[in-house]
């Protein structure tokens, strides 16, 4: 039997008008998933191809397309398109389905957008540590080499920002419409010398479960259940807990045996990072502990924060940010109102050199380095240390208006 | 502008909880403006199962924030969490 292809998530982002969804839809074509014949001849065959089935209010199929998979020779992809508003970054950053790496689009002919930074900075802090940079709409340049160059330059000074490696990575010309460089090399960009998107897709490293990071789980129910006790459900983020493990739930400060685990109803003996699960604790009552707080070893307890360093983005902000603002910080599972202490230094989005320090406020689009203290304790990790608990997104008046990550803190116990 | 299909977990209040019942209630509180695709059961732990409701609403201002208020008004739904979201094409 032939060796089960390993599998990963492929997150697609970019400006919403550079031609995200005519490149997925040209994988998944090639991938069987969008059948050939509903191809149309024409400049715009993928663009037919999805019209038609908006025509004929096919819901079904175009909601299945969007969940569909596709092959490459080494691993199978699951192609998660970005919503372009930025009202879902707090579902990207605070939900469950995380992308294992990225296709940046940008279209030659727009360029670097707004909406590209925002998506470089979202990718960085979501973790995605694996980039592949698609230069599409090379066909409305006539593939021009100069143009696609200073692009090139362009774009890898963006990401510099965000601490991803140019060299690193691979920056392919290509025409979603037209096909070119997406599974062959084009004959229409023979100074091209760098492999194909498809082939691009195949120099991915397979994505590791973050087992060897301390354990982190954090709570979103906690359950009474009659017969068994004090249930907390929530997702493993990191690490490993298994059955007699002793665990503390932070900031509530309790702590308890783990007597037994389940997930989709069955026990299990450890969980991993991934698992949904609910699990016994005993020692721990119902009222002791809530959503927002998080599970790990009593000796490697989750961390609180008296106050930290955060990067952010301001997506979007009708005013400006300035020291004694107090929004809410959506962070895994909790939600903690947070007073921005200090505006440390405001940054150039194009070089990520200081462009100024100790700024009087914020407003959209710039990146900064602040200081925040949260109003009630609140278990928050260092992305260097452990990338899954140290994002969030900030919310006021019903608007995600930043993102960012937390740089260093200064713990409250 | 373009459509987000997007998967809301509810969680229920106790493993008791009548989820036929709730799942009429969930097909009755999708606001107009976004659309209803299905449910599925998840079973998770001791009993609790939760539901996994598909909406498409639009790639625009408000998100699923409305669907999600809507959600946590329904008795039985301790809380409501957005577990994946991706634009149709």
């Amino acid at each position: 039997m032939a060796k089960e292809k390993e599998h990963m998530n492929l997150a697609f982002i970019g400006h919403v008008d550079h031609g995200k969804s005519t490149l997925v839809g040209h994988l998944l074509l090639q991938s069987g998933a969008i059948a050939e014949q509903q191809l149309a001849k024409g400049e715009d065959k993928f663009r037919f191809v999805m019209d038609k089935l908006t025509e004929e209010r096919e819901r079904g199929v175009t909601i299945d397309l969007a969940h569909a998979r596709f092959d490459t020779p080494k691993y199978e992809f699951t192609i998660v398109d970005c919503p372009g508003h930025r009202d879902f970054v707090k579902n990207m950053i605070t939900g469950a389905s995380q992308a294992d790496a990225a296709v940046l689009v940008v279209a030659i002919d727009d360029g670097v957008m707004p909406q590209t930074k925002e998506h470089a900075f979202l990718a960085r802090t979501l973790g995605i540590n694996q980039l592949i940079i698609a230069i599409n709409k090379m066909d409305l340049v006539k593939y021009d080499e100069g143009k696609f160059n200073d692009l090139k330059q362009e774009v890898s000074d963006l990401i510099k920002t965000v601490a991803y490696k140019p060299s690193e990575i691979d920056f392919i010309p290509l025409s979603a419409f037209e096909g070119d460089n997406i599974t062959k090399l084009s004959e229409n960009t023979p100074w091209y010398k760098g492999p194909t998107l498809v082939e691009s897709l195949d120099k991915f490293t397979s994505p590791e479960k973050p087992t060897n990071l301390p354990l982190r789980v954090p709570i979103q129910d906690v359950y009474s259940i009659t017969g068994v006790g004090t249930v907390p459900v929530g997702r493993v983020e990191t690490g490993i807990m298994k059955k007699g493990d002793n665990v503390i739930f932070e900031p509530a400060g309790k702590s308890g045996e783990v007597k037994s685990i389940e997930m989709h109803h069955e026990m299990l003996d450890m969980a991993e990072p991934g698992d949904n699960v609910g699990f016994n604790v005993r020692g721990v009552g119902k009222n002791d502990i809530r959503r927002g707080d998080v599970a790990g070893h009593t000796d490697n307890a989750p961390s609180v924060a008296k106050e930290f360093t955060a990067q952010i983005v301001v997506l979007q902000h009708p005013g400006v940010i300035t020291v004694g603002y107090t929004p809410v910080f959506h962070c895994h599972t909790a939600q903690v109102a947070c007073t921005f202490l200090e505006l440390q230094k405001k940054l150039d989005p194009a070089t990520g050199q200081v462009k100024e320090e100790n700024p009087d406020f914020l407003k959209t689009g710039d990146a900064a380095f602040v200081v925040v203290k949260p109003t009630k304790p609140m278990v928050i990790e260092k992305i260097k240390d452990i990338p899954h608990m140290g994002r969030f997104a900030i919310r006021d008046m019903g608007q995600t208006v930043a993102a960012g990550m937390c740089i260093d803190m200064v713990k409250a116990k | 502008m373009g459509e987000v299909v997007a998967t809301i977990k509810l969680m229920p209040e106790s493993p008791e909880v009548d989820l036929e019942k709730m799942k009429e209630e969930v097909m009755a509180s999708i606001p107009e403006d976004a659309e209803f695709h299905k449910i599925d059961e998840e079973p998770i732990a001791f009993g609790l199962v939760a539901l996994n409701v598909m909406v498409v609403v639009g790639d625009s201002e408000g998100g699923t924030e409305q669907v999600e208020e809507n959600l946590a008004k329904i008795s039985g739904v301790n809380n409501v969490e957005v577990t994946d979201i991706r634009r149709l094409m």
